[in-house]
């Protein structure tokens, strides 16, 4: 009897400890939207992928979607605030003041963020998994290399020393310290040259089959490529870089002005597909409305530096009177909603900029006669003049005045362009009574301050 | 021979009746009085002479025919002295013990059985006087040392009322134990097992489901309003089948869920949790549909209200808001019993304020147009045009119809000795008090079976439930189309500037629910031993759901050439458990153990599915046409399974009847935890005094009284159950990219979730008085839960916004004093009997550090309820401006951002409930009444958010209750609305805007309801006997009869004007048993 009672207690307490963990453990539901569940086959690992390109595009002035043109556009002098009662808060970056609390910079910061994790989401599942098909798994692990790539690249523009999260572990990701601008660039560099080589030449959607210019493919892995070898000074890579792109006969610059950011257009690169149906692009929306009195209009700085006769102030901005003020504003996107036929797509990666890359890449190089060739394709497009200017700050300067024109109010070139070749103190000073040259960072959020213990605020924001 | 005779005399004696026993007097012999009879016969009697000095006269049963053997028999059955006889010589010779404390008197033995005549095990034989304690053997057989020739014992046994009986040591006594009737010895279900109230060390809250207890609304919760002190129970609204919010004992959890666990026959019930989505498309609204519909109230026995530590640490992670456990009937062995009833009623809104009629409308907007300095014309007041000889108050065409109840079932029960069985069947239908052709169906069956080996070892129970219910109501709630404009046209979609909503119209779009649910639990006991029994469970329980809204072409203006659309939802949720359990038995020195170890696996499983459909130009493609609609989204989102893997034990020691222990401890396992600690502990001890075994034992007053106490743990787990594996969801954006539908992550994974941890302490008194004419309870119970997960900002570099988390310091406890009255009292034919509770609760958020960095910065306030917030402080409508006033040192009364100050919330001060019931002859009436002292939500501020009063209407929305007639004209008006305005950027305006972000939503919502009274009649024996049938019941039910408040517009337990109040509904039925 009391063997019995024995085995039946030993049975219990075996059965209670040993299995525990087994017991509680969850089985991965056939139906189960888990990360291996969605990484087991390329329809929904492909999904994955769209869902990033959704959420890049889902929220107007976020990040990807017209946010870092429209601040950084600010910070520099490219782009005024039309003064009214009520301004706008992205105002904050006109007067270089952007705080670390819970403000538009966070929220930059924030959805940065967001992307990196989804991507590194990807990556994880990507490389975690076993029913995928080579070739998608290829692809997938290429784009979503790609895309960290382009968003360390602009993080690190406009923050400086950032952390460097590659996977998904949330207590690990909360800690981490800020790493070097070096050892970002060095990510994105092996981030992007891993995508050299594991995207596709041709574009393909999430199908499989060619489409829209709206997925990366190997040469808007270059073309991004060559901007960080120009921006890290290394010249021949830059050139050659950007060499691959003009070659390559897919690509030249259109010459309609009017048609450079259409979904057809032959000059992009990389380009992303607006996904709200009452709205266009992003920066339509941001630029064209409200209808007749835009809130953000281009500053008279920049107006200034348009040549006579330049057929980009005539198709890439518009004018608008009130109360008696004349206001230009950005009118590279046309369409203010989603129009049938060719609509706009928003331009990420074009041509031209390419051609200003190898440009500038020359000069450097000591090659003024192709240096000048680059400038002046993009020149004639616009309707000017060859320009022959001499010598090397000349034509450096050359260079930079067609990048601040071509570029206008596209990705914050101006501002990051001010920042590498040391000319923001000296520029802005002159046209913003109230700048320091700790304005150049942005401030760290003040919440990722608070969850890393050691972490240092860049400089003039403590 | 004679020992043969001896024997049948003996035999014969065994059984006779106690009856017997008491009727026939013996002749009292003395010790010479036997020597001389023995004498007679020429026997000699030889003993020490202590023994002849002690040897007291006895009565027994002696008659001079008797031979000497037969008289040395019956004479010495009473005593410790064996006999030897040589030949005529007789020796006697004391067998017992030779202490002081030595007695005479032989052991008294005899026979418990129980009320089915079954030899009863475990019953405890006290003696009075000796305290000696016996416990009756497997047949039922005991003994016990006497006191005397006839000794006074007590007997009882759980669920047993407690005999306190004679008994004489000259023959075998036969005891029948009749099923308690007295409060103190009633089953009480608990966790794993059953007390009873005296040996209860926990606070445990029985209702039983008594004959005469009618719920004309089908739900159980309606059982316990009112009754169980600690418990607080609100009607979502008054649509029917919609759920109930239970709370018992205050908000414990910031995040986490706060609904106590039900446990049904053992197998504990999630799905209120899982399930939110059933009925949430229809006017039920986002409660949804009650969980407990698929329970047929009529099966239940009793509801067990589960409270302190002692009572619920032994369901560990989940017990944390308490626990409710409802034990569904048994079968009772017999012949066939067949029970029937029949009820039919009626429903209507409780009342709801009237709203303006269409000339105080147009008066108000003239005057607040006229104290905008304003000329009422034209634009400023477009409803000029209006006809003024019609007034419509839209609350009548909205929720004003009559709602019909009809609820029928039937019931049979019957048996053997080793088996019995019950099934049951009830259909309950209701319609709704909303236009159109509406109705809430439920069916449900329910059987039983219990059945046991020929030698009782082996036991097996199987309780099962389907049911299937049926919804059709509208879409969306009609009651706030009560205020659309008391000039809007009662059946077509009008012309702006009265463009409005089309009752009639829109009563075309249904909603149809069909919800089946299965519940199903067998048990298998084996007995071992005396001591040691096994016992394994298993629990199923699903829940399958098609739900289909429909929005017709007929429910939209035509102006706007509407189009179809059809919502699906199917829903399935899959639970099942399975336990096992070891429990021993036994006595350690003068008290008894009972302990039990055991293993609990749980497994549960969620699947959504849902179909958005639209652009259907007629409402037959709907039907037809699904699939080919281009609009379509479809999603397919399948909730987290969940495991969770438990194991449990308790101890109870019991002594004497006078003082018990209580020990458990439970170790639970948990998927919805994070994987690096999915494990918790958690433990309780309790103890109870009977001290009245002790003192007052001659006491003409106190009869019974106890002191208990409790301390332990219990955990709460996540109410999200989505926060610990990283998942992915579509996205639905309306283009897509590239053509494609994405998927997204939606959560990120935190693998150092755990659970809540709530420690809880309780004391209590019960006391029971005046010969049981009175009972007393008082507990006073604290528990403060540590370790909450809050939902905090993640730091952006995680890459999400948020972080379900525990944070250490954060503390919320909850304060509670309860107190029940109970009395009855027997005036010649008239039995009164009545209970009275009361509960104070008190919640407070302890401590947040860091609360200000956090995203409840403004919602919650330190040292305050947790339904305190931080706002501007509304002092009332000045009488001399006509303004909303508030606490500012400003000039202008409007204060600054920071002159904000904690608010008083949505607080309970106290409830209570008086229950009453009155017996004359047949006749019984049964009455409920309850009151709460609470703050609420106002409907005033609700509806000055849609439309302040004097404004035209942004919307179709436009008209007011009459409350608003309240308002400021003249200076040293006391009002409750302040002068009106239409215009932006008065200071009337101001007001009003500051107004709705003060503290003027947090009113006095207490109110007082007559919650149920039934009047019942059994049919009178001769009726029956006359009928052939074995019973008869009429009875007549009311609920929610009369509420009395001063909460205005709508209900105080509903609270929000855009809600359906509940209904107050009369039922009348009839039962019959065969």
């Amino acid at each position: 009897m009391s063997i019995r009672k024995y085995i039946a207690y030993c049975l219990l307490v075996a059965l209670a400890g040993a299995g525990c963990r087994k017991l509680t453990e969850t089985p991965t539901q056939q139906q189960l939207l888990t990360p291996s569940r969605v990484f087991s086959n390329d329809a929904d690992a492909a999904a994955a992928m769209t869902g990033v390109y959704i959420e890049m595009a889902i929220s107007l002035r976020s990040f990807m979607n017209a946010g870092i043109s429209l601040d950084a556009g600010l910070s520099a002098d490219e782009l005024d605030c039309r003064p009214q009662t009520n301004l706008p808060p992205e105002d904050s970056f006109r007067r270089n003041i952007p705080t670390p609390g819970d403000g538009l910079s966070t929220l930059l910061f924030r959805n940065g963020y967001t992307l990196i994790n989804d991507l590194n989401s990807v990556l994880e599942g990507v490389r975690a998994s076993k029913g995928m098909s080579s070739a998608m798994r290829t692809q997938l692990e290429g784009e979503a290399e790609f895309g960290r790539a382009f968003i360390y690249f602009y993080l690190v523009n406009l923050y400086g020393a950032v952390p460097l999260a590659l996977g998904t572990d949330l207590l690990q990701n909360e800690r981490l310290a800020r790493a070097s601008v070096d050892s970002v660039y060095a990510q994105v560099t092996s981030d992007l040259q891993d995508a050299q080589r594991l995207l596709p030449v041709d574009y393909v959607d999430a199908t499989g089959y060619a489409g829209d210019r709206t997925r990366p493919n190997q040469a808007a892995a270059t073309a991004l490529l060559a901007r960080v070898r120009l921006y890290r000074g290394q010249w021949s890579l830059a050139d050659s870089a950007a060499s691959a792109l003009i070659s390559d006969p897919r690509y030249l610059l259109e010459q309609s002005l009017d048609s450079v950011f259409l979904s057809v257009s032959r000059e992009a690169v990389w380009q992303l597909q607006p996904v709200l149906k009452t709205v266009a692009t992003a920066d339509a929306s941001v630029y064209l409305s409200p209808p007749g009195r835009p809130n953000f209009v281009l500053t008279p700085e920049l107006l200034g530096v348009f040549e006579p006769g330049d057929l980009r102030r005539q198709h890439w901005t518009r004018s608008v009177v009130v109360s008696g003020t004349v206001y230009a504003y950005p009118y590279k996107y046309h369409q203010p909603s989603p129009a049938a036929g060719a609509p706009e797509y928003e331009m990420v990666l074009r041509l031209a900029e390419q051609y200003l890359i190898r440009a500038e890449a020359r000069v450097q190089e000591n090659n003024p006669a192709g240096a000048v060739a680059d400038l002046n394709a993009v020149r004639k497009r616009a309707g000017l003049a060859a320009s022959t200017p001499m010598g090397t700050a000349a034509m450096m300067a050359a260079v930079l005045q067609e990048r601040r024109v071509e570029l206008m109010s596209e990705w914050g070139h101006r501002w990051l362009d001010l920042k590498r070749t040391g000319l923001a103190d000296s520029v802005l000073v002159s046209e913003k009574p109230w700048w320091k040259t700790t304005d150049q960072l942005y401030p760290i959020p003040s919440a990722q301050l608070r969850s890393s213990p050691g972490m240092l605020q860049n400089p003039g924001y403590q | 021979m004679q020992k043969v005779f001896a024997l049948c005399v003996l035999l014969y004696c065994s059984f006779p009746s106690l009856a017997q026993l008491r009727s026939v007097p013996g002749k009292s012999y003395t010790f010479t009085e036997v020597t001389q009879l023995l004498k007679a016969k020429d026997y000699y009697l030889n003993c020490s002479h202590w023994l002849k000095e002690h040897i007291p006269p006895e009565e027994m049963d002696l008659s001079p025919q008797m031979d000497a053997e037969t008289i040395l028999l019956v004479w010495l059955k009473g005593f410790k002295i064996t006999d030897t006889i040589h030949g005529r010589f007789i020796y006697l010779i004391y067998k017992g013990d030779t202490t002081s404390n030595a007695s005479l008197y032989a052991d008294v033995e005899g026979n418990v059985y129980d009320d089915h005549k079954r030899p009863m095990e475990d019953a405890t034989v006290t003696v009075i006087g000796s305290g000696r304690t016996a416990v009756s053997r497997e047949d039922g057989s005991f003994d016990v040392a006497a006191n005397g020739p006839v000794t006074l014992v007590t007997i009882s046994h759980i669920g047993y009322a407690t005999k306190q009986i004679d008994l004489s040591n000259r023959k075998r006594q036969v005891i029948e134990m009749e099923v308690a009737v007295d409060k103190l010895d009633k089953v009480v279900v608990k966790a794993y097992g059953n007390t009873t109230q005296r040996l209860n060390t926990g606070n445990i809250y029985t209702v039983t489901n008594s004959e005469r207890d009618h719920t004309p609304s089908g739900s159980p919760q309606d059982m316990l309003v009112g009754k169980v002190p600690g418990l607080s129970i609100s009607q979502l609204n008054g649509v029917a089948g919609a759920a109930y919010r239970l709370m018992l004992g205050g908000q414990h959890s910031i995040q986490g869920n706060n609904r106590p666990l039900l446990v049904v026959d053992g197998v504990p019930l999630a799905q209120d949790g899982a399930l939110d989505a059933i009925g949430t498309g229809s006017a039920q609204g986002p409660g949804g549909a009650n969980s407990l519909n698929f329970i047929d109230p009529e099966n239940i026995a009793s509801i067990e209200i589960l409270k302190d530590a002692a009572a619920t640490s032994i369901y560990g992670s989940r017990a944390s808001n308490g626990v409710i456990i409802i034990t569904l009937k048994k079968g009772q062995a017999g012949a066939m019993r067949v029970s029937a009833d029949f009820s039919a009623g009626a429903g209507r809104t409780v009342h709801m304020s009237p709203a303006l009629s269409t000339q105080q409308f147009l008066q108000m907007r003239r005057e607040a147009l006229d104290n905008d300095g304003l000329t009422p014309t034209g634009a400023l007041l477009p409803e000029a045009s209006w006809d003024t000889t019609r007034s419509i108050d839209y609350q009548h065409v909205a929720i004003g119809r009559t709602a019909s109840i009809w609820n029928g079932g039937m019931q049979i029960t019957g048996g053997g000795q080793h088996a019995n069985y019950l099934i049951s069947g009830r259909l309950h239908r209701e319609t709704s008090v909303y236009p159109g052709s509406t109705s809430d169906e439920r069916r449900s069956l329910y059987g039983f079976w219990h059945g046991e080996s020929e030698n009782r070892k082996f036991g097996f129970n199987f309780s099962g439930i389907y049911s299937w219910q049926s919804n059709h109501l509208p879409t969306i709630d009609f009651t706030p189309l009560g205020l659309l404009a008391p000039d809007a046209p009662p059946s077509s979609w009008g012309t702006p500037p009265v463009s409005t909503s089309n009752i009639p119209a829109m009563a075309n779009n249904d909603y149809s629910g069909e919800v089946y649910s299965l519940f199903g639990h067998i048990q298998a006991t084996y007995q071992f031993s005396h001591h040691f029994s096994l016992e394994g469970s298993l629990g199923f329980n699903g829940v399958l759901t098609a739900e289909k809204a429909a929005l017709r072409v007929a429910s939209q203006d035509p102006a706007y050439q509407p189009k179809a659309g059809l919502t699906m939802t199917n829903n399935q949720y899959k639970h099942s458990m399975m336990e096992a359990m070891a429990r021993w038995k036994g006595r350690i020195g003068q008290g008894k153990l009972s302990a039990m170890l055991g293993v609990d696996l749980q497994q549960r499983q969620v699947d959504y599915w849902s179909q958005i459909s639209g652009g259907y130009p007629t409402d037959q493609d709907m039907n037809a046409n699904i699939n080919a609609d281009p609009t379509q989204f479809a999603t397919s989102s399948n909730g987290i399974p969940y495991r969770y893997a438990a194991v449990y034990g308790t101890a109870d020691y019991t002594w004497r009847n006078e003082l018990v222990a209580t020990a458990t401890w439970r170790r639970d396992g948990s998927s919805q935890l994070g994987e690096q600690d999915p494990y918790g502990d958690f433990w309780s001890v309790g103890g109870a005094w009977i001290f009245t075994e002790r003192f007052f034992k001659d006491s003409k007053v106190l009869d019974f009284g106890k002191i208990r106490g409790s301390f332990g743990t219990t955990g709460n787990e996540p109410g999200v159950d989505s926060q610990l594996i990283e998942t992915y969801r579509p996205t639905f954006p309306s283009r897509g990219y590239e053509g494609q539908q994405g998927l997204h992550p939606v959560t990120l994974a935190n693998p150092q979730l755990q659970w809540e941890l709530n420690y809880r302490d309780e004391v209590g008194l019960e006391l029971q008085l005046l010969h049981r004419h009175l009972w007393f309870s008082a507990a006073a119970s604290r528990n403060w839960t540590t370790n909450q997960m809050v939902f905090l900002q993640a730091a952006p570099v995680a890459g999400i916004p948020q972080v379900l988390r525990n944070v250490h310091g954060v503390d919320v406890e909850n304060k509670a004093l309860e107190f029940e009255i109970q009395g009855n009292i027997t005036l010649g034919k008239v039995a009164w009997t009545s209970s009275f509770n009361l509960t104070l609760p008190q919640n407070r958020l302890e401590s947040w550090p860091g609360l200000e960095n956090t995203l409840y910065a403004t919602k919650y306030v330190v040292g305050n309820a947790l339904s305190v917030s931080k706002t501007f402080h509304y002092t009332g409508v000045n009488p001399t401006s006509g303004l909303y006033g508030f606490a500012t040192h400003n000039s202008n009364g409007i204060p600054s951002p920071s002159e904000i100050f904690p608010n008083a919330g949505l607080e309970q001060q106290y409830y209570m409930g008086w229950m009453n019931t009155l017996r004359w002859r047949n006749w019984q009436l049964d009455v409920v009444v309850d009151y709460r002292r609470e703050q609420g939500y106002s409907p005033l501020v609700t509806l000055a958010r849609q439309n302040a009063p004097g404004r035209e209407a942004p919307s179709e929305l436009s008209n007011g209750p009459v409350e608003w007639l309240n308002r400021w004209r003249t200076a040293g008006d006391h009002a409750m609305i302040e002068k009106l305005t239409t215009e932006k950027h008065t200071a009337a305006d101001t007001a009003l805007l500051t107004y709705l972000q003060s503290d003027a939503w947090s009113i006095d919502a207490s109110y007082l309801r007559l919650r149920s009274a039934t009047l019942s009649f059994c049919l009178p024996k001769t009726l029956t006997d006359k009928w052939k049938i074995k019973g008869g019941q009429l009875y007549i039910t009311g609920r929610n009869l009369l509420t009395v408040t001063k909460f205005p517009v709508t209900d105080p337990e509903t609270q929000d004007p855009a809600v359906l109040p509940p209904l107050r509904s009369v039922v009348a039925g009839l039962k019959i048993t065969f």
